[in-house]
């Protein structure tokens, strides 16, 4: 008899792939809700503090990180011959909640990923860039609930400068992927092989001057 | 899966919730007040007393979150006294997990009174102990207040709470408070250091700041101050020249009630801190953050010098900690059953001893 089976260790990986990075970003997340100093956003017109995000709140952040010398992430994208598109500014990442885009989608002057000049090198959760800010939007990205002045819940986006924070591994236990066939998982009758991953991390900011939460509410109900 | 039973034992802090770290699947917890029981233990007399709860149960699969069912004592006779069998309706027990806190009901807030420091009076019970982490908000007349937290530093009764909030330029305002968290335990973010809001700055020389939210800074760390020009102080920001202006921890008080930091600065001159009025909302908070380490040394105006290499030692008081952890909280009231004022931990220090009945999960 044939039997054709699925690949199911190569789709398990793909999966644990994702879990460890989302896991890891996840503690870089909470390190950062403790201790990048934070910054409301004020210009906008919801009645909330902090308001939605505008473009002067985007500006005052990157104004605030660049008094301070911190260094932008992302080189500048030069102007193309392309119709639709446009330059895009040295830029630090704002990294934020998806809950964010239709507010950034609103933004006038807010430049999505699709009219960049050069849409070559860009991250999967790239949304857009306004002033000197590229954001990066993940489901995991930073949400304090119920904590403006009408309690409704904070999206704090984080826009760190190089080297405003640092990751460190216990030697050795850096992420690792471990796969146990059947006769290590289970080897009296060889029934099922296991794979996980693990990992001993910590991240740590090394600079307040250099990272800031930008914290906004939303205009756009979800 | 397998069973785990684990035990322990504590001496509490008076009106103080107290926190067991425990890794485990709590299906099971007891819990018994040795000295309210008649039983010497950690030091403390036994002192059998009529009236009081003197051990409870918590069955997390079946039973509402805050309660527990408590065994109370009855009127003492000799060394015995009758046991009482009832529901403790809030106070009691509290599984936490450090990654999925859950936030408090909203209660409606009917007034404060504007101070140096804060008195919130509420529409209903409120249910807070000293300790506790609130949130207010949706304060319609007094706005720029909405979204702080703040640590609860006195209960005046079921309905008013006092917190550290110098709100001495705002107008008294309905609103809603809820309960985010408890200064003794591991805060939402769940890294340590967190930056911290300012509730106040004495123009002392040393500077004295009181803080909204009950920290654990301590001797030696360094820290630095990021406040919006309406609320005065803006010397202690960074400079435009994009150097941090730091400043050094010589003494902290970090009961809840006081919540001070005294730093290595003449603050004589500074231009005064103070909460803005409605009229300048919205507005960010003004806030200590954590910068690093210093030495203690180089302030021999306001610390005696530490004989090496206690000056020089590298504290490590900043050093990040992911404080993420599970366990069980055991509420704190008036030692009885009451409702609104019940609660397992009594303003007396007692001894317990405890004992939990958890699931092991493992892996092949």
């Amino acid at each position: 008899m044939l039997i054709n089976e699925d690949p199911v260790l190569n789709s398990a990986v793909s999966v644990l792939g994702q879990s460890l990075r989302e896991t890891e970003d996840q503690l870089a997340r909470s390190m950062m809700e403790s201790g990048a100093p934070p910054i409301n956003c004020t210009s906008g017109t919801n009645g909330d503090n902090p308001t939605n995000i505008t473009p002067l709140d985007c500006s005052k952040a990157v104004r605030l990180l660049r008094t301070a010398n911190a260094q932008f992430i992302m080189d500048m994208i030069e102007g193309e011959l392309k119709f639709g598109t446009a330059p895009v500014r040295t830029a630090f990442f704002g990294l934020g909640h998806t809950n964010l885009s239709a507010d950034l989608d609103q933004m006038i002057g807010f430049i999505n990923v699709a009219n960049y000049s050069n849409t070559s090198n860009l991250l999967q959760s790239e949304w857009g860039s306004i002033r000197n800010i590229r954001f990066l939007l993940s489901s995991v990205g930073s949400i304090t609930p119920n904590a403006s002045a009408n309690l409704e819940d904070v999206y704090n986006i984080f826009l760190p400068g190089q080297e405003s924070y640092d990751m460190v591994d216990l030697d050795g236990y850096s992420a690792q992927f471990i796969y146990a066939p059947p006769e290590i998982a289970s080897p009296q009758l060889r029934l099922y092989q296991t794979a996980g991953w693990k990992m001993a991390q910590v991240f740590n900011i090394t600079n307040t001057s250099w990272i800031v939460n930008l914290r906004c509410t939303l205009a756009v109900a979800l | 899966m397998e069973t785990q039973i684990v035990t322990g034992g504590f001496v509490n802090v008076a009106s103080t919730p107290f926190f067991i770290p425990i890794r485990c699947q709590i299906d099971e917890f007891r819990l018994v007040n040795l000295t309210r029981s008649g039983v010497d233990a950690f030091g403390i007399a036994g002192n059998l007393t009529s009236d009081v709860i003197s051990e409870a149960e918590f069955f997390p699969r079946y039973m509402t979150r805050g309660t527990a069912r408590v065994y109370q004592n009855g009127t003492v006779g000799g060394d015995l006294a009758p046991i009482q069998v009832g529901n403790l309706p809030q106070n009691g027990f509290y599984l936490f997990d450090a990654a999925n806190q859950v936030k408090g009901p909203n209660i409606a807030i009917a007034s404060f009174v504007p101070g140096t420091t804060t008195v919130w009076t509420t529409s209903t019970s409120h249910g807070f102990v000293v300790g506790d982490n609130v949130r207010v908000g949706d304060l319609t007349t007094a706005p720029e207040l909405g979204g702080l937290v703040m640590t609860v530093t006195a209960v005046g009764s079921t309905t008013q709470f006092t917190t550290l909030l110098n709100s001495s330029n705002s107008l008294t305002s309905v609103g809603t408070v809820y309960r985010v968290g408890n200064a003794f335990l591991p805060q939402p973010s769940l890294y340590y250091p967190e930056w911290r809001a300012i509730a106040s700055i004495t123009l002392a020389n040393p500077m004295v700041v009181t803080l909204l939210v009950r920290q654990v800074y301590q001797v030696g760390d360094v820290v630095r101050f990021q406040i919006p020009t309406v609320f005065g102080a803006e010397q202690l920001n960074t400079t435009n020249n994009g150097l941090p202006v730091e400043f050094t921890v010589i003494a902290v008080n970090n009961a809840v009630g006081t919540q001070t930091v005294t730093l290595a600065y003449d603050a004589t001159a500074l231009t005064a801190f103070a909460w803005p009025a409605a009229a300048s909302y919205p507005f960010s908070l003004p806030i200590m953050e954590p910068q690093g380490e210093g030495n203690i040394n180089n302030f021999p105006a306001y610390i005696a010098p530490a004989p090496l290499p206690y000056g020089n030692q590298n504290i490590l008081g900043f050093a990040t900690q992911n404080q993420g952890q599970n366990g069980i909280l055991v509420g704190a009231g008036d030692g009885t059953n009451a409702d609104d004022t019940g609660g397992l931990i009594t303003s007396d220090v007692e001894a317990w001893c405890w004992r939990a009945v958890c699931s092991q999960q493992t892996f092949p």
